[in-house]
């Protein structure tokens, strides 16, 4: 029995396995520890929408505006509403990341440097429709960016085994 | 030191040093010190580079385009400096022959920089106990702090003696991370992370070489491909050529009657131009008299951009027509006559647009867009010229798209070595008497011109006062700047105050910032106030 590691084989199809992967695999195949992307993304969103109303609170302690923690209880029961959208970015990311030729490191690292990217958008636009400016510089938007940039990159951390479960296949194959 | 960890070094040490020159500067003698650590950083981690011919090539260019920068610091010589910088990271981590396909590459590194950067973080693990140490206790935490958090809202709100106290804590807190950040500000760490990207995306290559794999399948000669009907048939240009021609499209005469309607194409499209062509050498290429007729002058400002169009189309038809099998048809000789005769007139109508630029700027004097045009026809004959020597010696479209694109960044590379902004200003200010004088539009050109405009403030009062005053209500300030701002005619005031707004902006800047265009600016502006 052989156990092969491959990163850039598509688990669910085993029937249709890349070019590379059917060269190594042949017979029997059961797939072990792999971790669907529509599980692993949202995981990492639910988390970061935890930690975001969490960290929200902690900058309103930081800064001394105790009433900013009823905020980030708002804050967190909104972001399941509204990030909801931010689950199928992070799904449809997972799904290219996966492609990727980089170790899991490298994967994880790009998820989180292009949600962070994804996020800042987000809040920019969200500045742009109150106060009219396409900025991140205006009070208040600049701290929650902060904050879920900052759950974001936590979340990933949490959530690291599962990614990489997720982003690296484990094919054992019966070469008999 | 492995090649892995110089490289993160390099990252991290390129990050310091672009968020120490840069930040809070404009581009200045600081590039220098950033761009000697880049290409040093290049040249020591991608050493075979050192003997790459085009990559010294491109050195050249981009020192020209830094010392310009140095000289003067316009917009043109920064974005040829950033190019040739791209260019050579480009040309440097990967296999390439062509601008474009380079260009690919180093989208790929902006791409996937944070990747890269990750990958040198991959085998640095901190011991697996103390890892865990860390991970359980920000778990534990979480629920305890969160409960905290409420019943300390709560106790708050209910005791006032504890809400005194918060209040007491909260200003100590506040106060503590005010001096924190006065001291390591977000911005400038956030200045430090956006200098650790970028160096990143210059000195990290990206591991995915689509460009590099799909650049080194093309060749610069064409190659006669007989493809087979199925795969044929699949192609979108065979989808076009049925869609017209129908069953003339298939079959055993497919490429004759291919020829034939080429044939056609090109004498309709020659007799056709050869009427513009004539009615434009009547009457412009002699006796124009640009500063008479409005109805000429109108023609020659309004057909310009149509004119420049057509050229382009006319390119793009020639390598319809050449694009295949039809270059090794033996009974070519008429399509390939109509082709040299189409770029031939082509060039002739070039000729004509240059002409009618010509008498614009006669008339009314440089601006942007008429050296644009200017420009932009060097780039039209150029690629006119390739055209030809792609269909005589029966060369690919990725040799004319790469031969062009190196045109085209040369041209960048000399263009940026002048200072447009003060060439435009010192010729239509030299030429006032005969040239209308464009007041709105000398004042938007860069600070560079203001001892010039400066120079000649009496032409701007006397453009001033042939413009009704505007009723502004600005009379009652005193103020230049204020009044500039709510007058958009008051050009003497608007100059006043821009020397003032330059003045201030400089003394801002720090040696860093230093440029030659500035400091000759200021040590003008300065004498000037002293006077």
């Amino acid at each position: 029995m052989i156990i092969v590691t491959l990163s850039r084989c598509h688990p669910e199809l085993v029937e249709g396995l890349s070019k590379g992967c059917r060269r190594v695999v042949q017979g029997r195949y059961s797939i072990l520890n792999y971790m669907s992307p529509i599980i692993t993304s949202f995981r990492i969103w639910f988390i970061t929408v935890l930690l975001n109303g969490l960290f929200y609170a902690v900058t309103c302690l930081m800064q001394g505006d105790f009433r900013g923690i009823l905020v980030s209880m708002a804050l967190c029961v909104a972001g399941f509403i509204i990030g909801l959208p931010f689950w199928l970015v992070m799904l449809a990311l997972i799904e290219i990341v996966k492609r990727l030729p980089y170790s899991v490191t490298g994967k994880m690292y790009w998820l989180g440097g292009t949600m962070a990217i994804c996020v800042a958008f987000f809040y920019a636009c969200v500045a742009w429709l109150i106060f009219g400016s396409f900025t991140l510089n205006i009070a208040g938007i600049d701290q929650i960016t902060g904050t879920t940039i900052a759950a974001l990159i936590a979340a990933l951390y949490l959530s690291r085994n599962t990614f990489r479960k997720t982003v690296t296949v484990t094919i054992t194959a019966n070469n008999q | 030191m492995s090649k892995k960890i110089s490289q993160w070094i390099l990252v991290i040490a390129g990050g310091i040093l672009f968020s120490l020159v840069f930040w809070q500067e404009k581009l200045g003698i600081n590039t220098i010190f950033f761009d000697a650590f880049i290409l040093a950083a290049i040249f020591y981690l991608y050493a075979n580079t050192r003997q790459n011919a085009v990559v010294r090539w491109l050195v050249i260019g981009h020192l020209i385009c830094l010392a310009m920068i140095i000289l003067h610091n316009t917009l043109l010589s920064k974005i040829a400096f950033v190019t040739t910088l791209l260019l050579i990271v480009g040309f440097a981590e990967y296999v390439h022959r062509s601008v474009w396909f380079a260009g690919g590459s180093v989208l790929l590194n902006i791409i996937f920089c944070v990747a890269s950067i990750g990958e040198q973080f991959k085998q640095k693990k901190t011991p697996g106990k103390k890892r865990k140490n860390i991970s359980r206790a920000i778990r534990f935490a979480i629920i305890p702090v969160l409960l905290v958090a409420v019943f300390f809202i709560i106790y708050s709100l209910s005791n006032s003696v504890f809400q005194e106290i918060t209040v007491k804590v909260e200003q100590y807190i506040g106060r503590f991370f005010t001096s924190v950040f006065d001291v390591f500000s977000p911005q400038r760490l956030l200045f430090l992370v956006f200098g650790i990207y970028v160096t990143g995306c210059l000195l990290l290559r990206s591991r995915l070489n689509y460009f590099s794999s799909k650049e080194s399948t093309l060749k610069d000669d064409l190659q006669r491909t007989r493809l087979p009907w199925k795969k044929r048939i699949q192609k979108t240009s065979f989808a076009f050529a049925e869609t017209v021609m129908g069953r003339f499209a298939r079959g055993m005469m497919a490429l004759k009657n291919e020829n034939i309607t080429g044939v056609i194409t090109l004498l309709l499209l020659n007799a056709l131009l050869l009427i513009i062509n004539i009615i434009d050498i009547s009457y412009l290429w002699f006796d124009f008299d640009y500063m008479g007729d409005v109805f000429l002058y109108k023609m020659v400002h309004e057909g310009t951009e149509l004119l420049i169009m057509s050229i382009v189309l006319a390119m793009l038809v020639v390598l319809f027509f050449f694009k295949g099998n039809l270059n090794f048809y033996r009974r070519n000789k008429w399509l390939k006559y109509g082709a040299y005769a189409w770029i031939v007139q082509n060039k002739v109508l070039v000729i004509s647009v240059l002409l009618r630029d010509y008498y614009y700027i006669a008339r009314y004097g440089l601006a942007y867009k008429r050296i644009g045009v200017l420009l932009f026809l060097l780039m039209v004959l150029i690629g006119l010229a390739t055209v030809f020597i792609k269909i005589w010696q029966k060369r690919t479209s990725y040799f004319l798209f790469r031969v062009n694109a190196w045109a085209g960044i040369v041209l960048l590379v000399l263009a940026s070595t002048i200072h447009w902004d003060e060439f435009i200003a010192s010729y239509n200010l030299q030429r006032k008497d005969q040239v209308p004088l464009d007041a709105e539009f000398l004042l938007t050109l860069s600070d560079k011109t203001l001892p010039l405009l400066d120079a000649n403030l009496e032409a701007f009062k006397k453009a001033q006062a042939a413009i009704p005053r505007q009723s502004s209500g600005s009379d009652s300030e005193t103020d230049s700047w204020s009044r500039s701002k709510n007058c958009d005619t008051c050009f003497v005031e608007q100059i006043l105050a821009r020397k003032d707004l330059f003045l201030q902006k400089q003394s801002h800047l720090s040696w860093l910032s230093w440029n030659y265009a500035d400091a000759a600016t200021a040590k003008y502006l300065k004498e000037k106030n002293n006077q």
